[in-house]
């Protein structure tokens, strides 16, 4: 997978060139539209990942996860890569998991699943017998980069620019509406398709699926009144003796 | 460049097209700053309703031998869930219920079973059946947000899903009835709010 480094400088002189005319828009107005698309290419794909690292506290079972770090991915204890299960699981399978440590009596040596709790909390079960320094290690998922001068960097992939500079035009000319700002609704369009080929999970929404025309098999599929044809034939010949 | 309510307010005035001053003044009088700012702070609660973005937890109440209710923290907007902790080293959720299940649960439990809501006054848990041993109740839940003042504080989500709560904003200034309804910018703006949803939805649902 090719990368290529653009600056805020670039982007903004490429938005400028998917607009025949005069642009409409201030230069502050097109980085934050740049910074809006951004944003939500990184929601929607989790494009800038990241890690995290937090200490392993004696008898602890939930988390707190850096404001930067929106969403994890998984969880390393002390090299470990701990299994993910979910809180229900563990009420359900475990539940004294919330007074247990590891090395209890029927509890395992050391931590072995973790469960989201939050978008940026987890629990740990078992929690850990001893206070780790750094003994967590989270991957998740990073905050979008956010340009404020022109000389401001992100990493973007060659096939994700023009779809970023759609979704900002349409974001720079969302504030005039009219024709102007309907003429850049299938740039929309195209940037949600282009999130949604990168993060095929996605499709599991019905508001991606209907945004983008993917709701068809209801339609495909035609109602119809069941078959009684051979019911009334068969009712017939036992009436008719 | 960290991003706070201001910088949310000035973002919304670039793109309805009122001068850009932190959101302090609205000269075209269609819309007015408090106004603005209530529009985010019901867009931030209903987020974090809908998507357990943030899960807060009440310190233990103690529940006695055969009480059945617990008061519910102030800012509570939903109960995520409910665990007893037994005075005897017992710890167990407490899974949701409706009273006809309720009625029909067996007695003599020594922890609550079930807990119901809304019957009785607001902010009140009701829990079946009574227990017969003593132990407090932790309630895990869905607070309300602080609401944005618009002098420079953060917001709860993070500053990396602002967007979906600025597209919110305006989904609702441009509905609102007189000279600045646009239901087509609205409608749009309506579009990336609930994309902004499905996507958190997304990444909170299965293993929660």
């Amino acid at each position: 997978m090719a990368y290529t480094t653009k600056t805020l400088g670039d982007l903004q002189h490429l938005l400028a060139m998917k607009w025949e005319d005069t642009p409409f828009w201030t230069p502050e107005e097109a980085r934050l539209a740049v910074n809006d698309a951004l944003a939500w290419w990184g929601l929607l794909t989790g494009s800038w990942p990241q890690r995290a690292t937090l200490n392993a506290a004696i008898g602890e079972h939930e988390y707190a996860l850096p404001g930067t770090l929106l969403w994890r991915t998984r969880v390393i204890f002390q090299g470990t890569v701990l299994e993910i299960s979910s809180r229900a699981d563990l009420d359900r399978g475990q539940p004294t998991w919330m007074g247990e440590t590891a090395g209890d009596v029927g509890v395992p040596a050391a931590p072995l699943v973790w469960a989201p709790i939050s978008l940026q909390s987890i629990a740990i079960w078992p929690a850990p017998a001893a206070t780790v320094i750094n003994g967590l290690v989270v991957d998740g998922l990073g905050d979008a980069p956010i340009l404020s001068e022109d000389a401001d960097t992100v990493d973007l992939e060659e096939g994700w620019i023009s779809h970023l500079l759609g979704m900002a035009l349409c974001t720079a000319a969302w504030k005039e509406g009219g024709p102007r700002f309907a003429s850049t609704l299938p740039l929309f369009q195209a940037f949600i398709g282009a999130a949604v080929e990168q993060n095929g999970q996605l499709t599991s929404s019905q508001v991606f699926r209907s945004l983008l025309g993917l709701d068809t098999r209801r339609g495909e599929v035609a109602t119809r009144g069941a078959d009684t044809s051979t019911f009334q034939q068969t009712i017939g010949q036992v009436l008719g003796g | 460049m960290p991003r706070n309510d201001q910088s949310v307010l000035e973002e919304i005035q670039y793109l309805v097209i009122e001068p850009p001053d932190g959101g302090q003044s609205w000269p075209s009088q269609l819309w007015d700053r408090e106004e603005v700012l209530g529009y985010l702070e019901q867009r931030q609660n209903r987020l974090l309703k809908m998507t357990h973005l943030v899960v807060g937890e009440a310190s233990p109440e103690t529940l006695g031998i055969g009480a059945t209710t617990i008061t519910l923290p102030q800012d509570l907007q939903k109960v995520v869930r409910v665990v007893w902790l037994g005075d005897d080293g017992v710890v167990r959720p407490i899974e949701r219920g409706e009273h006809f299940a309720a009625d029909r649960l067996p007695l003599g439990s020594p922890f609550p079973l079930v807990y119901l809501e809304g019957l009785q006054d607001t902010l009140l848990l009701t829990l079946a059946p009574a227990p017969t041993a003593a132990g407090q109740i932790l309630v895990q839940y869905v607070p309300t947000a602080p609401p944005p003042t618009g002098d420079g504080e953060h917001f709860t989500v993070p500053d990396t899903l602002l967007p979906i709560l600025t597209w919110g904003a305006l989904a609702d200034m441009t509905a609102k009835i007189g000279r600045g309804q646009d239901l087509r910018r609205s409608a749009h703006a309506e579009t990336r709010y609930a994309l902004g949803e499905a996507a958190l939805l997304l990444l909170l649902s299965g293993k929660r």
